[in-house]
């Protein structure tokens, strides 16, 4: 009876393989790291710093002025990493400091 | 006769082919399959979000030099993916075991058994001419001639030169030569093919001696109508053996104090060097390579230790001038000449044409082949035989071993541009892929230069080629790395591959020359692989590597100087291109090793 399904296989394992492969893909890129990256360099004064905070910063920045993404996105993305910011004493959320006027939009 | 440095190696005994296993086989497949998707992640994560927009001159090429990179080792997954060995039969008898007789009378098959030479010692060739006759064959009718095609024209005519035509007659063997060089080996093999009537025909280079049983194992694939010729791998019997590295130091700085050289042997005596210096062995190559094209029936021929059917190659031959006069007569047709005129034309062109068997190419052991895969009405059939059949004599000196490989990368370039496998009609998909990794791996010092160049420009730019090594980048990083070694490992599985690697790294300038200089379109020539060591040459070959080098520890003092005082931006950076730099200089270093390489016990024989 087995033997009749046999011929099956050898697709089964490259749909598994191919399966696997995409699973260990997507594993891959949800590692984040525990203290690597915690210091501004691998060898430099351990500094602390968010992690890839400024890098992120920069990124958004550059995304946002070369037009890849809209002032919205922005400002959306820009309050995520603001979250991500331990202990900072500017991680309030946007609106509330509208609210508060401590905030002037210049793009407004 | 005569004694040559490689009659020490004459007890060497073959290495056993890798045994065939579906464990295995499975395994690299799903090593393979986890290889190309974590390359994609990779490079997917490098194009989207490592790029140094402030340093694109930089960033740019590194990124485009590690996809094409790894274009490379997806073709080499597809090539690797499986053994598929053909059926081993005992050898022929008669002819309509091999081709239908369409009506002729039945008779024993014939073989001829062609040694090709040029210029090689006459005392060289008498070894292979003699292991040759020592070839065995189950049945006494049928005829087995063996001709040595000597393109030299040392048939006694210049009293100054050895005599080829004498060592065969002594011998008993034919003589075969022509009064030109036209098509080099192919040419020679042509004239050959021109004078002789066997249905089967084994090529053999002057330095290739046969095992007693070469045809006993290899013509019974010729059962199957459509197998055009067998490939038996080319086993180089003399390569450099292992040296202990203490007397390896001892030889070389001429130590003599008892006490030192006590104490070098302690520290050293266990560590051995030296083995294969050159990179000569092809194990690699026709175990795994060549053999695993069996599966897509893309296995090509090398030349040496072939045996080959006769009317494949002449079938190929005819096709050929057919397709001349075909295009004759559209080219008339298209001047509007009249019938009697094209008619005569075409008579003049069947009588001036020559039939050419092997392409008359520097490559023309790959050229044939491509061309028989490609004919779509024969379907020729291509086997690589797994055991080693004969030895041959490998290379002994760095400019010899660079002058045989800048032709091979030569010839297989010059197809690139001229008959690109890849597009080429008539072809199977898996030919097409199986040919064009051959040919892509010619194209490796495009980025193997770049990764050369790549620390150094840090070094000295302080700039780096990704917007850091952040974890994100070690974490694609590594895992397609591993995963590669991996892959590999299993594929070429009980097969040392580092020496190999090393030479694909340190090759990089003979092949960039060979790339420019087809690209330039200048006429490959053949040059016949010198079988006698040629003696200070070698500057030119391992200059580049050497500036590489110099200018790499150069970079290395500035920076650490740099950091000494707080002035270097990233020691990150430098960190990680310093270890880039010395795994490059590790390799290159190999090519310099081999320039000046000598044999511990110096080789008192002729060589």
């Amino acid at each position: 009876m087995m033997s009749r399904y046999k011929f099956l296989l050898r697709p089964l394992f490259y749909i598994f393989s191919i399966l696997f492969s995409s699973w260990m893909v997507l594993w891959i890129e949800s590692i984040s790291p525990s203290d690597f990256g915690k210091y501004g360099a691998l060898f430099s004064t351990p500094v602390p710093a968010p992690p890839g905070g400024r890098d992120q910063l920069k990124k958004l920045y550059r995304e946002y002025k070369s037009g890849r993404i809209s002032s919205d996105e922005f400002e959306k993305k820009f309050e995520d990493l603001l979250k991500t910011f331990p202990d900072d004493p500017g991680n309030v959320p946007l609106d509330s400091k509208k609210e508060k006027n401590e905030y002037t939009d210049p793009g407004r | 006769m005569e004694k040559f440095y490689f009659n020490r190696f004459d007890d060497r005994k073959p290495y056993h082919a890798i045994p065939d296993s579906t464990f295995r086989t499975y395994l690299f497949q799903f090593a393979g399959i986890l290889t190309a998707f974590a390359g994609i992640a990779y490079l997917r994560w490098r194009w989207q979000h490592s790029l140094n927009y402030e340093a694109m001159w930089f960033s740019l090429p590194l990124i485009l030099a590690e996809t094409l990179c790894f274009i490379g080792t997806l073709l080499l997954i597809i090539n690797f993916w499986s053994f598929k060995d053909a059926e081993k039969t005992p050898p022929v008898h008669y002819l309509s075991e091999i081709e239908d007789l369409h009506g002729r009378a039945d008779r024993p098959v014939m073989i001829d058994v062609f040694i090709a030479t040029y210029n090689e010692d006459v005392e060289l060739v008498r070894y292979s001419i003699r292991d040759a006759k020592k070839m065995n064959y189950p049945y006494t009718d049928v005829p087995v001639r063996i001709y040595v095609l000597d393109d030299g024209r040392r048939d006694g005519r210049d009293p100054s030169r050895q005599n080829m035509k004498k060592v065969a007659q002594e011998e008993g063997v034919g003589y075969l030569i022509r009064e030109h060089n036209k098509g080099y080996k192919a040419g020679n093999l042509k004239n050959a093919l021109d004078q002789t009537k066997g249905d089967l025909f084994a090529i053999l280079d002057a330095d290739t001696r046969p095992f007693p049983d070469f045809l006993v194992h290899t013509t019974g694939y010729f059962r199957r109508r459509k197998v055009a010729w067998v490939q038996t791998p080319q086993w180089f019997y003399d390569t450099t053996p292992a040296e202990p590295l203490n007397e390896v130091i001892k030889s070389r700085l001429g130590i003599r104090n008892r006490r030192a050289a006590r104490l070098i042997d302690l520290l050293f005596g266990k560590i051995k060097i030296n083995e294969d210096i050159f990179g000569n062995d092809p194990r690699l190559f026709y175990d795994v390579i060549l053999r695993k094209r069996n599966l897509y029936n893309a296995a090509f021929c090398c030349g040496a230790g072939s045996v080959h059917r006769r009317e494949a190659v002449m079938t190929l031959a005819l096709k050929d001038l057919a397709r001349e006069i075909r295009r004759l007569e559209t080219d008339l047709l298209r001047k509007r000449t009249y019938s009697n005129e094209i008619a005569g034309e075409t008579r003049t062109l069947l009588l001036e044409q020559d039939i050419i068997p092997f392409k008359f190419h520097a490559s023309e052991d790959i050229y044939t082949s491509i061309m028989l895969h490609a004919d779509k009405e024969n379907r020729w059939e291509s086997i690589q035989h797994p055991d080693i059949e004969c030895k041959m004599l490998s290379t002994q000196d760095l400019d010899s071993w660079i002058k045989q490989h800048q032709r091979y990368a030569e010839g297989s370039l010059d197809i690139a541009f001229k008959d690109n496998p890849l597009f080429k009609k008539g072809l199977t998909l898996g030919q097409r892929l199986c040919y064009f990794n051959t040919i892509w791996s010619y194209f490796a010092p495009l980025w193997i230069l770049v990764f050369l160049l790549s620390p150094i420009l840090f070094f000295f730019t302080l700039t780096l080629p990704v917007q850091g090594y952040s974890f994100d980048f070690f974490k694609y990083f590594i895992f397609f790395q591993v995963l590669n070694a991996a892959t590999i490992t299993l594929g070429a599985w009980g097969i040392c591959t580092k020496r190999g690697d090393q030479y694909y790294i340190s090759g990089f300038w003979f092949m960039l020359t060979a790339l420019v200089s087809v690209a330039r379109g200048k006429k490959v020539k053949f040059n016949v692989t010198p079988k006698n060591k040629q003696m200070g040459k070698h500057m030119q070959h391992i200059l580049p590597h050497l500036v590489i080098i110099g200018l790499g520890l150069l970079g290395i003092a500035y920076n650490i100087a740099l950091l000494a005082t707080g002035f270097h931006p990233t020691a990150a950076g430098f960190a990680a291109n310093a270890f880039w730099f010395l795994f490059n200089a590790v390799n290159l270093s190999i090519m310099i090793r081999a320039a000046y390489w000598k044999p511990l016990e110096p080789y008192d024989e002729q060589v």
